[in-house]
């Protein structure tokens, strides 16, 4: 029991560095833009929060640009450790009136991908919170499209 | 993460056979010498032959990744550039391919095929642009890498890794289609 | 006799210095490589040289089982160091301090919900996300006077800084247990 206490011990801490991704890999990588689209079905759209995930393959974050709507042209704000990672929050708002918000359905946010392998990546959004001008929370349909190769 | 060293402003008298012993010996700051210099064309050599942004910095990378999985003990028994063009050529041919499953219908892999074999769009107005439009993919890389990248006939054998013969006679039969097209006959006249 | 197009010699292979000055002049798309293609391509490079470095083969990463094995099998010999008794305990309990610490944590995941009575949950909805962070910029805006409370870096006034501040905590992969 003593000798295997210590060998547990080396394994718990060995736990990261072999759950490790190889540094390089045969595999073919490849860069992605997926735009994230939130419609406020008629309503001034002031603040946003979503989450976004890859749910399928081997997926890095490498970029997150704003949006088209001048409201929304600054790119939002978001963690730093999502970058190299597959999920990240991303929010933000506009204190702009509401003739100067968008009322439909906009693009909020570029995300930049880095995709390895041959399967193809599934993304997931989740609205966690929007609001409009005054701050009332309304309901709105998030909803991702990944850019073609032309 | 640390911010990636402007290799720019670094000395750059070192030629790529210095550098390729550097990073054999695992010196990375050689291996960044030798992709900012060989970036751009790489780049632009994957766009002319993809004619998409997004395929040609796939290929960058997977360019630069291959190279970089032949150290330690990578060889460099020429110009480091020829021994990227094959790679550059053959890893974008297989991306337009690539891309051309994203396709849903084979009308549209038709047009997208047709499309990059004839390359880039052609501006109105570009008589000659349109005439090279016109040529073969094949005919049109030779003639580009004789009179545009100034390559000798040598080098263009051992980039596209075809006969010195066969290059001669796509150039041949490259300039003989401009000779007689009427767009471009006039650059033939005295 | 030759065909008008049969090649005839180096001669046929020149081009005219107007078409090759044309051909040097066309207009020409050129790709600009974003700073975090860059950043990737270099970061692999890094990684790979690393290991080329210190002399090994590059190959992926992975535990030296056989090394391990050697130095735990050394350690653990009958005939072993004299401070192996107390190196041993030590190495106990620090097991147990850590495994303590995971079932901790496993049984009290970091919740994204900040406690009620948080006070940058300015719209008192239970919890810390972006519209708390609008809220307070709506108010500076406006020219009104927030709590000192939401002074948040301590620098004595409450602006746009605190503004951000509740925004990177609405966005902090970390608050929601996983990263």
């Amino acid at each position: 029991m003593k000798r295997c206490l210590p060998m547990l011990l080396v394994l718990l801490l060995a736990a990261p560095i072999i759950a490790q991704e190889p540094a390089l890999t045969n595999q073919p990588i490849r860069f992605r833009a997926v735009d994230v689209l939130v419609d406020s079905m008629g309503k001034p759209l002031a603040a946003y929060q979503l989450e976004v995930s890859a749910r399928k393959g081997t997926v890095k974050i490498v970029g997150i640009e704003g949006g088209e709507h001048p409201a929304f042209k600054d790119p939002p704000f978001y963690d730093p450790k999502a970058m190299q990672h597959e999920r990240v929050i991303i929010a933000a708002f506009s204190t702009a009136g509401a003739e100067r918000l968008p009322r439909g359905r906009t693009r909020v946010a570029t995300i930049h991908l880095q995709v390895t392998g041959e399967e193809q990546p599934r993304y997931s959004v989740k609205c966690q919170a929007a609001a409009s001008v005054e701050g009332e929370k309304i309901p709105v349909i998030a909803s991702l499209e990944e850019r073609r190769a032309k | 993460m640390q911010a990636p060293v402007n290799a720019a402003a670094k000395p750059d008298s070192l030629s790529d056979l210095d550098l390729v012993a550097a990073v054999n010996g695992g010196d990375v700051d050689a291996f960044e010498v030798l992709y900012y210099r060989h970036r751009d064309w790489v780049v632009n050599l994957a766009f002319r032959f993809t004619g998409d942004r997004d395929l040609a910095l796939d290929v960058l990378q997977e360019t630069f990744l291959y190279f970089l999985k032949k150290f330690p003990g990578f060889e460099l028994s020429a110009n480091l550039r020829t021994f990227l063009y094959p790679a550059v050529r053959n890893l974008s041919i297989a991306g337009r391919r690539k891309a051309a499953r994203y396709q849903s219908s084979e009308e549209e892999i038709r047009m997208m095929e047709a499309r990059t074999a004839t390359g880039p769009v052609v501006a109105e107005g570009e008589p000659l642009a349109a005439a090279l439009a016109g040529l073969s993919e094949e005919h049109r890389e030779v003639l580009t890498l004789r009179f545009v990248d100034g390559l000798s006939l040598a080098e263009i054998a051992e980039f596209m890794e075809i006969p010195l013969g066969t290059v001669k006679s796509r150039l041949h039969h490259g300039l003989s289609t401009l000779r007689q097209d009427p767009r471009t006959k006039s650059f033939f006249e005295a | 006799m030759m065909d008008k197009n049969s090649y005839r010699g180096d001669e046929d292979l020149e081009a005219p210095d107007k078409l090759v000055k044309a051909l040097a002049t066309l207009p020409k798309e050129r790709v600009s490589v974003p700073r975090h293609v860059d950043e990737a391509i270099l970061r692999e490079a890094r990684e790979h040289l690393r290991s080329v470095g210190q002399g090994q083969e590059a190959k992926p990463p992975a535990w030296p089982w056989a090394e391990m094995m050697r130095v735990i099998g050394d350690f653990l010999r009958p005939n072993g160091p004299r401070w192996r008794p107390v190196a041993l305990w030590s190495a106990m309990a620090a097991s147990f301090v850590l495994v303590a610490w995971l079932m901790y944590n496993f049984a009290h995941p970091a919740s994204s919900h900040a406690p009620a009575q948080s006070v940058e949950d300015l719209n008192h909805d239970g919890k810390v996300d972006i519209l708390d962070a609008f809220c307070l910029a709506r108010q500076l805006e406006r020219g009104g006077r927030p709590s000192r409370q939401l002074d948040l870096n301590g620098d004595g006034v409450v602006d746009q800084r605190d503004v951000a501040i509740i925004a990177a905590h609405a966005v902090s992969l970390e608050r929601t247990g996983r990263l």
